[in-house]
């Protein structure tokens, strides 16, 4: 790459670069700072704004919706995350396996939940977990349990959008973890069995430390899924909003649609967006050191 | 030696089948109350004594309008593939070939932007879509997902183009190509199989859409993602007619799937997408 031409502009280079740069700034980059901006109005979205300053922030802290928010977000994601890294982990090396048998097949049905849309995935669940329907609550009740209303139990649907997510997100869990893998040098492997490691030995202090890489993006960008998490919320909204489920990217579209406070919503979605970008910093911060220079 | 191998062998496929046939239970469901009269959904669609197979879920979503629907996925998908993907491969190129004032700048923010939820642009969006008349019409939702495409093709295609070794350029442009010539000439046919991969990672990702559809767009012109919604009751819910919606709704993206499943699986692990 040595040798390049110092800032080698010419009319190409506009023609090139315009088009993808009018699109980004007038759909992402301005909405994104206009978003912040109108956090410190109150706006219905009709009338003038009025500022306000911070209080669609103060009014945030006593909102009882805003805090149940916060509590599902939390509760999703620390049940979601460890699941996903542990069932992905576990299932790339037993398809890394060489004996293993359409290896192929297996890892093309791992990622079918990736492809379908996640009100779909959100239908087969409630259908799966239905308490008459269901083939979940058969299986219960033939190892002795009781059938339950899953999702319509406001206190155990929130398992449902648990399930959903991995069912739908653990085929790229694995995915990266099955690349990281079949990236592993075969000779270090080979050493590691001539100095006398055992299986465990082998897997704890080889393997794992050279998976690390894949294990950062799995847990970046699976943490960055699960705070986003809405369809599978939004899938339940028929009769009314399940406001008990209510989730930070729920409660923007609730706010700015069945409550028309728009100036209270951009604080939601502000609020949402940093945390997002919290939780990336670290792979953000990788990327862009195995890019500099160019 | 070889008994403990065989032992070995079965009980590790017979561990990896058994999870991946689990894995597959949700999507036999999904096919087979759709399938079968409501009568005997309700008492498990896993019961096969007795069973009747019929097309008649099917016959009433679409009598209901669900064809509407996965039309409009359709074009939505087509289009918001098409065009992020003329225009990011043109800027990535730009990145690749050219040197330019705060280029290191614009990069971090393209990086960044790439985790930036939707909810985050929507106010405004419906403010200018409003302002613009682009709200409910198909150009306006086209524009949004391509806007949103462009941070990580930009960044997948970029690091593909950086392989390709710089003597065509060279040659080309003793020819006399202008940059764009080159780019459309040269680099755009070797480039085909990252192309290729991106593209199937982005229509099956608009495919999925569901935050920018039902915000941007009214009921009747929603992609099957959203318009399968429609269906759903909580508490009084038609299995065959909404897992028939869902089969509907996942037909297209799954065929596409299975065919360039090589292109989707390099698409997946070599551009970050979440």
């Amino acid at each position: 790459m040595g040798g390049r031409r110092k800032y080698n502009l010419n009319k190409d280079f506009f023609f090139l670069m315009t088009p993808a740069f009018t699109l980004l700034f007038i759909f992402i980059i301005y909405p994104i700072l206009n978003t912040f901006y109108l956090g410190f109005f109150k706006w219905d979205g009709f009338t003038p704004p009025e500022f306000v300053g911070l209080q669609n922030y103060a009014k945030m802290l006593d909102y009882s919706l805003f805090w149940t928010s916060i509590k599902n977000n939390l509760f999703i994601f620390m049940i979601f995350l460890p699941l996903v890294t542990l069932l992905g982990l576990g299932f790339a090396i037993l398809l890394h396996n060489k004996e293993v048998v359409g290896r192929n097949v297996l890892r093309g049905i791992v990622m079918l939940g990736m492809v379908m849309p996640l009100t779909v995935v959100g239908i087969v669940w409630m259908l799966l977990l239905d308490p008459r329907s269901g083939i979940i609550n058969r299986v219960l009740e033939l190892l002795g349990g009781s059938p339950r209303a899953w999702i319509q139990d406001p206190s155990t649907a929130i398992y449902f959008v648990i399930i959903g997510s991995l069912w739908a997100w653990g085929g790229f869990s694995t995915t990266v973890f099955l690349a990281g893998l079949e990236g592993i040098d075969k000779e270090i492997l080979e050493a590691s069995l001539i100095d006398g490691a055992n299986p465990w030995q082998k897997f704890r202090y080889v393997i794992l430390p050279l998976l690390k890489p894949a294990l950062i993006v799995v847990v970046t960008m699976s943490s960055i899924y699960i705070l986003k998490v809405f369809d599978l919320i939004f899938v339940l909204s028929a009769e009314s909003p399940p406001l008990y489920l209510s989730v930070l990217a729920y409660l923007v579209y609730y706010e700015a649609f069945f409550r028309y406070r728009w100036g209270f919503a951009a604080a939601v979605a502000t609020f949402l967006t940093i945390s997002v970008f919290v939780f990336s910093i670290g792979m953000l911060k990788r990327m862009i050191e195995e890019r500099r220079g160019y | 030696m070889v008994k403990v191998t065989m032992k070995y062998k079965i009980t590790i496929n017979l561990v990896a089948w058994i999870i991946g046939a689990l894995l597959l239970i949700p999507l036999l469901a999904l096919v087979m109350a759709s399938i079968r009269p409501f009568s005997e959904v309700v008492t498990g669609w896993w019961k096969l004594s007795n069973a009747h197979f019929t097309l008649e879920n099917y016959i009433d979503v679409i009598g209901r309008g669900f064809s509407r629907h996965v039309l409009n996925s359709i074009i939505i998908a087509v289009f918001a593939t098409v065009l992020p993907l003329l225009i990011a491969g043109m800027a990535a190129y730009g990145f690749t070939s050219f040197s330019f004032p705060i280029k290191t700048m614009i990069f971090l923010t393209l990086v960044a932007i790439q985790v930036v939820p939707q909810q985050a642009v929507i106010i405004p969006l419906l403010k200018l879509f409003r302002d613009l008349g682009f709200y409910n019409h198909f150009y306006g939702i086209i524009l949004v997902h391509s806007a949103f495409a462009l941070p990580w093709t930009i960044f997948f295609l970029r690091s593909f183009f950086m392989t390709i070794p710089k003597d065509y350029e060279e040659a080309a442009k003793i020819d006399g190509l202008s940059d764009t010539m080159i780019y459309f000439k040269i680099i755009l046919p070797i480039a085909l199989p990252a192309i290729i991969s991106v593209a199937v990672v982005q229509f099956i990702f608009v495919w999925q859409d569901l935050f920018f559809a039902i915000t941007l767009l009214r009921p009747e012109n929603w992609p099957a993602s959203a318009g399968i919604t429609r269906f759903v009751s909580r508490y009084n819910p038609n299995w065959g007619q909404l897992t028939a919606a869902g089969v509907l709704t996942i037909l297209v993206p799954i065929v596409v799937y299975i065919a360039l499943q090589k292109y989707y699986m390099k698409g997946v692990s070599g551009g970050i997408k979440g």
